[in-house]
């Protein structure tokens, strides 16, 4: 009856369609290949996707979610905060071998927006002394005035990063006094060792006065809404332009005593770890950062990549909360330390790159080897362990965060190996939030954390952070007097034999008790282009830009 | 007066069962955002005092009743208030305001690029059913519809990145390092034609294609089925054949054809646009599009509440009004709807 219907015109209107298709693709593809950035091919490339070579690209996988130091606590506004604030103090460097850097642990830091520092002899006063001809952005030559805003700042805030004045027992404005132009004095309760380290924290980094005092409003005394959105930099380099979500662009401050060898650092934000992986292999960017350990180790043999490797002094740990059942018990403890296949989990999961675990950092300057280690596989020992502390068929459960992939990596092999003993743990994955608040509250029987080691290398440090009775990361509900009496003495001891002493005492306890269980020791590791040198490696982990060179 | 009180009628209605869907958006997100857990650990990080915790606490309401924190929320709201990002200190509202344009932008091309193929060959494909053009386009519709837009991406990005190398990394809106030309919409492509910046709308442009296209494969081929079946029915129509039997000239007849054709197609094209507005997550997310889809993702794996309450909120109100204007239109324009709404 009807036939289909056709349009006498369709063949017109098909070509005209096809033609408007054809011109829209072919400006979007001549728009990609009519650029002169290099950024689009899958060739390696010295200089990341600008083809500058005073250029360095990071790609990073978000946003330092501040630019304020006081307020810092991730890793990634960490290292930025670390490159774009002075530091009153820094380390002194070492060779590590390949052209990268290590820090020199075994000196005390130097001044870096400092002159110097020195300590009275009673050791309860501190003096802080400004480099001549340091000079902050906007206010010029750093001066007594400009320290004493920083610390009035860092204690009128009392965010987190206070913890840096008060563990070395500075908690109020008056402790702290103007002396000249160019020095200040902290009045100390007792001596403190680690003043120079503490100094050289991030989050003690020193801001551009005049201008936080410009910003600062009637509601807002500290400009914290400012300097959080745009920073008040003083540091190697300064913030060119910032698009949340997509990069940072660094510029050298052209006032900082020592010119870094890159012009410009772009933190590119590429979200997908994936994704830094495969342009860090095509040169497109120089460093790939925040990936995990085994997409590291993928990275070991890729063309054109160099994956720097470093003993550090972070741990993966399983922590146990002590103070109720069943692992209030050392010996269920020591049990389980005693079924754990340590030289398994370093060549299997940890790719071979992590140092022996010890109850301490074993690349501490302050470990004592020749204290007997509980991490040693005796699978009998083990069992007899159990058996003496009356426990049949343990069952626990033990927590990891579902951002951690390094921690779930270690539990499994962990799970196999102590159902081997007859004991079962169960794996019990959290979101990070939630993983965080159970550890607050040693809701959990046990957990298992990586990124844990001090971010200063000081038996104090580590004592007054984890492993005093009333530390705020003693998440293991960890009580010894013994540990607590060392911990107090070496806050005032400034004698480094008997410092050492304490440390060892508080070392031989933790092997005893054993309140955790280090899985590993994963070096720090970072893949690079391989033509980036100078990678320095800190104990807190953080990249230094303003070292780094092609 | 008859017609403007309906009109009057029927927009109150609309507008109200908006608002009631916006609501019911906010209640949800909230609840599901609430119930993964305590960010204020994570904010301050493993430092903090249980005293700084507290205090936080006390500071953002987490220590009060969940229904009193929803109230609260609700309440700021109403004043225009989306709250702070906990984690960047940032209002929302300006923080949306940064990245809506990158998303806006990327969902303008992808549906202009949808609309380019899949109405003309929607057009053609009914033109004649079973032939080998609407056979290809009904491949290419099941493909777009069963293909994740994420792994269309990611093939996408494999064949014309890696491979053959004439599109750039999937690094965001420009070149590493270039400096976006100044802020005047937010559309790159528009504010470097603005500035006269030709480097930098080129740069735009080429990141803007692999994106835009990934959506328009994987977004628009609804719009094609749609002009299909409609261009069919209208064709087979009895206007068409009486058109057609008073022997008008087949163009004329064709063109009534596809104005009638069109209301529909004009109101799925408004829903994709709605549904790319708060559904290019994970394209953004592939592609490193500093969009609102992306901040709502880092939000969520940061805690961040508020920055994801904003992000549906904000999505869920643009799909509403969308729609609502196309309902309206498509009112206008055609008696037919508008005869079934009265």
């Amino acid at each position: 009856m009807f036939s289909r219907p056709t349009l006498p015109g369709a063949g017109r209107l098909r070509a005209v369609c096809a033609a408007l298709v054809a011109v829209a693709l072919a400006a979007l593809l001549a728009a990609c290949g009519g650029s002169d950035s290099d950024s689009s091919s899958g060739g390696g490339s010295a200089g990341g996707s600008s083809g500058d070579t005073s250029t360095l690209t990071i790609g990073v996988a978000g946003d330092p979610e501040t630019l304020d130091p006081e307020f810092g606590q991730a890793q990634r506004a960490n290292e930025t905060l670390k490159n774009i604030y002075a530091q009153w103090t820094r380390y002194e460097t070492a060779d590590a071998g390949d052209g990268d850097l290590r820090a020199d642990l075994s000196k005390p830091p130097v001044g870096e927006a400092l002159e110097s520092y020195r300590i009275s002899r009673d050791g309860r006063t501190v003096t802080l002394t400004a480099r001549e001809g340091f000079r902050l952005p906007s206010s010029g030559q750093l001066t007594a005035d400009d320290m004493l805003y920083k610390t009035s700042r860092l204690l009128g805030l009392n965010a987190a990063s206070v913890f840096d004045l008060n563990i070395l027992g500075v908690t109020r404005p008056e402790q702290i006094r103007k002396v000249d132009d160019r020095t200040i004095e902290l009045s100390l309760p007792q001596p403190s060792p680690i003043v120079g380290a503490m100094l050289r924290d991030q989050d003690a980094g020193l801001v551009d006065t005049e201008l936080v005092r410009r910003n600062a409003t009637g509601g807002d005394e500290w400009a914290r809404a400012f300097v959080g959105r745009t920073g008040a930099p003083t540091g190697a380099y300064l913030i060119e332009d910032y698009q949340p979500g997509n990069q940072l662009v660094l510029r050298a401050n052209p006032d900082y005593p020592e010119a870094p060898f890159f012009e410009r650092v772009v933190l590119k934000v590429i979200p997908s770890a994936d994704e830094r992986a495969q342009l860090l292999r095509n040169g497109t960017i120089d460093i790939a950062a925040d990936l995990t350990s085994d997409g590291i180790t993928r990275l070991a043999d890729a063309d054109g990549v160099r994956v720097v490797s470093v003993p550090g002094l972070q741990q993966t740990q399983l922590g146990f909360v002590s103070d109720k059942a069943p692992f209030d018990d050392a010996r269920v403890r020591q049990a389980i330390a005693a079924a754990i296949p340590y030289d398994s989990l370093r060549d299997n999961v940890l790719g071979g790159e992590s140092s022996a675990p010890g109850v301490w950092p074993t690349q501490s300057v302050w470990y004592d080897d020749s204290i007997p280690s509980p991490y040693a596989t005796d699978v009998e020992k083990a069992r007899s362990l159990l058996a003496e502390a009356g426990v049949d068929n343990l069952t626990f459960d033990v927590e990891i965060s579902d951002a951690d992939a390094d921690a779930e990596a270690l539990a499994i092999p962990v799970q196999t190996a102590l159902a081997d003993i007859g004991v079962t743990m169960n794996i019990r994955k959290l979101n990070a939030a939630q993983f965080q608040e159970n550890l607050g509250r040693r809701s959990a029987q046990a957990w298992i954390r990586s990124g844990m080691g001090p971010y200063v290398d000081d038996p104090y440090y580590m004592a007054f952070l984890t492993w005093m009775t009333r530390s705020v990361v003693n998440w293991y509900g960890y009580s010894n007097p013994v540990v607590d009496r060392a911990g107090a003495e070496l806050a005032r001891t400034l004698d480094e034999g008997k410092r050492r002493e304490l440390a060892s005492t508080i070392q031989r306890e933790l092997a005893n008790d054993v309140p955790m269980i280090s899985l590993g020791e994963p070096n720090f590791r970072l893949p690079v282009r391989e033509d980036i040198r100078g990678v320095l490696w800190e104990p807190d982990g953080l990249l230094t830009y303003r070292l780094l060179r092609r | 007066m008859r017609s403007s009180s309906f009109w009057l009628v029927y927009l109150g209605r609309r507008v109200a069962a908006a608002l009631l869907a916006l609501f019911g958006v906010a209640l949800l997100v909230f609840v599901v955002t609430r119930l993964l857990g305590d960010p204020v650990n994570l904010i301050l990080g493993a430092r903090a005092t249980p005293e700084q915790i507290a205090a936080l606490r006390r500071e953002l309401g987490y220590d009060k009743p969940i229904v009193e924190q929803f109230l609260t929320y609700i309440g700021n709201l109403l004043q225009g208030d989306l709250g702070v990002s906990r984690y960047t200190q940032l209002p929302v509202t300006e923080e949306l305001a940064n990245r809506l344009p990158a998303t806006l932008e990327l969902a303008l091309a992808g549906l202009f690029l949808g609309l380019l193929w899949t109405v003309p060959l929607g057009v053609i494909a009914a033109t004649r059913p079973g032939g080998w053009v609407d056979r290809v386009s009904q491949a290419i519709v099941e493909f777009g519809v069963a293909i994740p837009s994420f792994f269309c991406g990611l093939l996408l990005v494999l064949l014309f990145t890696y491979l053959l190398g004439i599109t750039p990394p999937p690094v965001g809106r420009l070149d590493i390092g270039t400096a976006a030309p100044a802020r005047v919409t937010g559309l790159l492509t528009v504010d470097s034609l603005l500035a006269g910046d030709l480097r930098a709308f080129g740069s735009s442009l080429k990141y803007l294609a692999l994106p835009a296209i990934t959506l328009a494969l994987t977004s628009c081929p609804p719009i094609l089925q749609l002009t299909r079946n409609t261009m069919i029915g209208a064709l087979r129509s009895n206007y068409v054949r009486g058109a057609r039997s008073f022997g008008l000239p087949e163009r004329t007849v064709r063109w009534y054809a596809l104005k009638n054709s069109l209301v529909p197609v004009f109101t799925m094209t408004a829903m994709t646009f709605g549904f790319l507005i708060g559904g290019t997550v994970l394209v953004e997310t592939v592609f490193s599009w500093p969009g609102i889809g992306l901040y709502a993702v880092q939000s969520m794996q940061r805690f961040d509440y508020e920055p994801v309450l904003g992000v549906v909120l904000l999505a869920s109100a643009i799909y509403i009004l969308v729609y609502l204007i196309a309902d309206l239109v498509s009112m206008a324009i055609d008696p037919r709807v508008r005869e079934g709404a009265s």
